[in-house]
């Protein structure tokens, strides 16, 4: 039986990844737990996650917040998809939805029928067939409907620094103590080196049972006090640099997030209420500082609200996200460009396994490896995705992109990729995030020609097909054409009633 | 732009048994609306009929008929048939059951057996076990087939099949004639093939040749196809659990109950399956010894048995070149608790969710290899798991259970793997029957009081009992009209 839930937490940093655990702490650990958070309001947060997944949905539900007071609170807009333009050929533009595309027809997966039909359809793309999409793409938005085979995820942009504070808020409501101060010094056990207390530059030292780096890039506890290693995940990830710039809110804001990519990296637009957020992810070997500024600044569609900020980062992880008594989340624990909108996911993931994983007796052994292997999967499943959209590409406009699609990949991705290619079959997994979904978005959106399919997909009466494809396509434009503009929902303050979230991507159909 | 696939056209089966019919069967509603062939070769030579034999077969073959289009009570009627709502256990340390369906309990806040880690120690957490309808109703001999309706305790439902093996593979064999397979029974057969090229084809009783582009082999251990054809090599299982499977046949138990039964004994585990007019035992016997022991004690009470020796083990790959091993003919899981047919089946729907055509297809061959070798794992584990304690020590277990184990006995979760066989709940009352027991619990009810978590079980227990009270014995449902037999929500 459990020998003792009565713990004291620390948590050492605020910004998103703090308050997230904060708040999901207070929420779900028992009241006999004391949770502490230490910050300073010296260090500034990187403020990442503007772009958000599904899961934030499940994530605000479990902790009780109401949609509508969240979307006021953070100023966000709803999200369908990401936007991918230029990352096949330079011209090319796809969605990456979070739907799945069209129904099983025959117990054949769709996207074999629209390979095989594909000829006579040239100007249905696989993003026709998905209503999140087609919204999307109108710049509209409604909550998915009741039919599955139509049925979709949803998320928000937001503003994390504001996201942060409303949960700091939620989480002191809730007994969360913080304390103010920057981390002077980190006092470990002398027989066992586990963390013992942390001691502010005020003196002011902080004792705890269990404590959660959210440092940041620092890595304060995890990396620079208890030594564990970083693993640079750079030769497949490339880009090492980013900066972000405000703008002035876009008139129309679009209901999916716009990745484009440039010669040296790529640009995210995300729109809010009061401002658009914009950035330029690149690789400092290729490109500088002040000419990536230059770049973005050309590329903003709005009036700048705010001077650039730059941000260095690296992409991998630490070895171990839990070690000792130190658990970390966030940035601390390790770093993905925002490509796919994954941090925000990635924080939520550590919270909910170290509430699972919660160690009841002092022996944290089994609660550490089991943390481990679970967020050292995700890291490394959400990594390959990402680095497909990189050695995918078809552009000829740079070494940088030719680096890209010539580098040795990860054994396991380059298996996928084959399997794809030769059959149009997508590798089956079922823990983790990206499912069948969305690795075919970016196969077929960046222009991998698969050499074969499934036989049964061979429509001997490929007319009929067509013409079963082509009124699918105009059924789900027609619905996205008489949905609300997304303008009009945010205006409204969102949507009355929200849908049950799930912690899947693609609303109830895929990836459970 | 790839190009057109070209489809397969001819598929060979090879085999005798079960596992041949219900290929047949399965490739030809399949594949035959795609202008594919089913021809099956039945040799002589291949697997004898199975007489004797029980099929104990959990929810997964009803919707596997409900997917073939076989009237399920019609073949309940051929073969003998029980409707099964799971399996009684009796181990050392006393008896719980093993539910099919689910307890349609939604986690508030945290999954419903996380409640029971939060109020019991030990063995009594197998309290689990009773909160399901399929329990109370199985203890009372009471069946009824899930309805639809969510609000329903009896929409929790599922259930399986006792179905004698021979009669199921003769119903599947007419089945699959009656679908339009060519059958060809033969004395003998030579396979042309080679391990560089695949199969060509198979010369019939020295003279008709049998050609295909793809073979399935059923032909049990055998493998006359992929290893003695094709030379995928057979590795072996270092240990096995139980070397020996004994088989006798008792008198019918009356009233009939909706269950098999599992008892642990000295020499390993018993199993009962009843059938309308009979009951087969099957024995899982550690060594020599221990049969000896047991063929005497049968003896002595005048029971025929026969012995199998069980072997242990998987062939490299279950599909090389342009052949695919099913069963036996590609490895030996252990069928402790699921059946040589359950094996078959789930690697066959991964073939043909996988579906290759003429061209080969390497990758595809590779991802399938890949998820059948995870298959064949989580069905090791489960046979495994019968054994920990008693056969071996934890220690001895395959790796990846132990971890799943720990897991489990730490915090009450469980690790979950691709393709599990099990639902999440019957991993848990399994593992909870056969003496894994939590000590922590989902921290979300630390702040909930015992009392409250036991009002709400007696209030779940009560309902279910009396629903249960209410249902129709299964002699009564056998027995009666046919209402209701077949089309059941699976």
């Amino acid at each position: 039986m459990v020998t003792s839930l009565e713990k004291q937490v620390v948590i050492v940093g605020g910004g998103t990844a703090g308050w997230m655990t904060a708040a999901a702490f207070a929420r779900l650990l028992p009241s006999g737990c004391s949770i502490t958070l230490v910050e300073s309001e010296q260090i500034g947060t990187v403020g990442v996650g503007e772009a958000t997944i599904p899961h934030i949905r499940y994530f605000n539900q479990l902790l009780g917040i109401d949609e509508r007071q969240f979307i006021e609170a953070t100023q966000a807009t709803y999200k369908l998809a990401i936007e991918f333009v230029g990352w096949g050929e330079a011209s090319s533009r796809y969605m990456h939805p979070f739907s799945a595309f069209g129904p099983d027809m025959g117990g054949v997966d769709f996207h074999h029928h629209w390979l095989s039909a594909r000829g006579a359809l040239p100007n249905l793309s696989l993003d026709s067939f998905s209503l999140a999409a087609q919204l999307a793409r109108a710049d509209r938005f409604a909550p998915p409907p009741p039919d599955s085979d139509l049925g979709y995820g949803y998320a928000f942009h937001l503003d994390a620094s504001r996201y942060a504070l409303f949960l700091r808020r939620y989480a002191e409501a809730r007994h969360v103590t913080r304390r103010e101060g920057k981390v002077s010094r980190v006092v470990q056990a002398p027989e066992d080196g586990r963390i013992e207390a942390v001691v502010l530059e005020s003196g002011v030292r902080v004792e705890g049972d269990l404590f959660i780096d959210c440092s940041g890039f620092r890595s304060l506890l995890l990396g620079q006090t208890l030594g564990v290693p970083f693993e640079s995940w750079k030769r497949w990830l490339p880009c090492d640099r980013a900066v972000a710039m405000a703008s002035e809110p876009l008139d129309t804001p679009p209901s999916y997030t716009r990745s484009t990519a440039t010669a040296t990296g790529w640009q995210w637009r995300i729109p809010l209420q009061h401002r658009t957020g914009n950035g330029q992810v690149y690789a400092s070997d290729f490109l500088g500082d002040d000419e990536a500024c230059e770049q973005l600044r050309q590329s903003l569609n709005s009036h700048p609200l705010s001077e650039p900020n730059l941000i260095r980062f690296e992409a991998g992880c630490r070895a171990r996200s839990w070690e000792k008594n130190c658990v970390a989340i966030g940035l601390s624990s390790g770093f993905l460009e925002p490509l796919e909108s994954t941090s925000i996911y990635l924080i939520q993931m550590a919270i909910i396994k170290c509430v699972e994983f919660f160690p009841a007796a002092r022996d944290q052994t089994f609660s550490r490896e089991a943390f481990n292997r679970w967020m050292g999967l995700e890291y490394r499943r959400v990594r390959d995705f990402l680095i497909l959209h990189y050695h995918l590409n078809r552009r000829t406009d740079s070494a940088f992109w030719n680096g890209c699609a010539s580098m040795d990949i990860p054994d396991g991705l380059k298996r996928k990729i084959d399997l794809f290619r030769e059959s149009s079959t997508v590798e089956h997994y079922e823990q983790g995030l990206f499912a069948q979904p969305s690795w075919l978005a970016v196969y077929l959106g960046q222009g991998l020609s698969p050499e074969g399919w499934d036989s049964r997909a061979m429509p001997a009466a490929q007319t009929t097909m067509v013409r079963s494809l082509e009124a699918m396509a105009a059924r789900l434009r027609e619905l996205a054409r008489g949905a609300p503009e997304h303008r009009e929902v945010i205006l409204r303050g969102g949507l009355k009633r929200e849908p049950p979230a799930a912690m899947n991507l693609y609303g109830e159909r895929h990836g459970q | 732009m790839g190009s057109e696939p070209r489809a397969l056209q001819r598929l060979v089966v090879v085999g005798d048994g079960l596992v041949a019919a219900g290929a047949a069967v399965t490739l030809a509603r399949l594949l035959r609306p795609h202008a594919c062939q089913v021809m099956w070769v039945r040799p002589e030579t291949g697997r004898g009929s199975q007489e004797g034999g029980v099929e104990v077969a959990d929810p997964a073959l009803g919707r596997w008929l409900a997917m073939m289009g076989y009237p399920e009570s019609e073949l309940v009627r051929a073969c003998e048939g029980l409707y099964s709502l799971g399996t009684e256990y009796r181990t050392g340390a006393g008896t719980f059951f093993l539910p099919y369906g689910t307890h349609g309990i939604r986690p508030s806040p945290a999954p419903f057996e996380q409640e029971f880690f939060k109020r019991f120690q030990g063995a009594e957490q197998r309290a689990f076990a009773n909160h399901f309808l399929a329990t109370q109703a199985a203890r009372r001999g009471r069946f009824d087939f899930p309805v639809d309706d969510p609000r329903s305790a009896k929409s929790t439902l599922r259930y399986g099949l006792h179905l004698d093996r021979a009669a199921l593979a003769r119903c599947l064999g007419e089945f699959a004639r009656s679908l339009g397979v060519e059958c060809l029974h033969c004395k003998t057969f030579e396979v042309n093939g080679d391990p560089d090229s695949g199969i060509r084809h198979l010369s019939v009783d020295e003279g008709t040749e049998v050609a295909g582009d793809f073979f399935v082999d059923a032909t049990g251990e055998s493998a006359l196809l992929l290893g003695e054809a094709l030379g995928v090599p057979f590795e072996q299982s270092g240990v096995a659990p139980w070397r020996y499977r004994l088989t006798y046949q008792e008198a019918a138990e009356h009233p009939w109950q909706p269950r098999a039964q599992m008892s642990r004994e000295p020499w390993g585990w018993r199993r009962r399956a009843g059938l309308q007019g009979r009951r087969v035992v099957d024995c899982w016997v550690r060594d020599e010894a221990a049969l000896e022991q047991l063929q005497q004690e049968l003896g002595a009470c005048g029971e025929a048995a026969t012995v199998e020796v069980l072997g242990a083990g998987r062939r490299a790959s279950g599909w090389a070149h342009n052949c695919l091993a099913l069963g036996h003919a590609d490895a030996l899981p252990g069928e402790l608790a699921l059946s040589e047919w359950f094996w078959a089946s789930r690697c066959l729907l991964l073939w043909l969710e996988l579906l290759p055509d003429a061209t080969g297809r390497p990758a595809l061959r590779a991802e399938y290899n890949r998820r059948r070798q995870g298959l064949y794992e989580i069905l090791n584990e489960v046979h495994w798991m019968h054994a920990a304690n008693v056969e071996c020590d934890e220690a001895s277990l395959p790796e990846s259970l132990q971890w799943r184990l720990s897991v489990f006995r730490t915090f009450g979760r469980l690790w979950r793997r691709d393709d599990e066989v099990l639902s999440d709940e019957a991993w848990v009352a399994l593992a909870l029957g056969l003496g894994w027991h939590p000590k922590g619990y989902d921290v979300t009810l630390a702040d909930i009081g015992v009392e409250r978590l036991q009002d709400k079980h007696d209030t779940i227990y009560r309902t279910l009992v009396k629903v249960a009270e209410t249902m129709p014995t299964l002699t009564s449902v056998l027995k009666g009209s046919d209402k209701g037999l077949g089309n059941e929500v699976k």
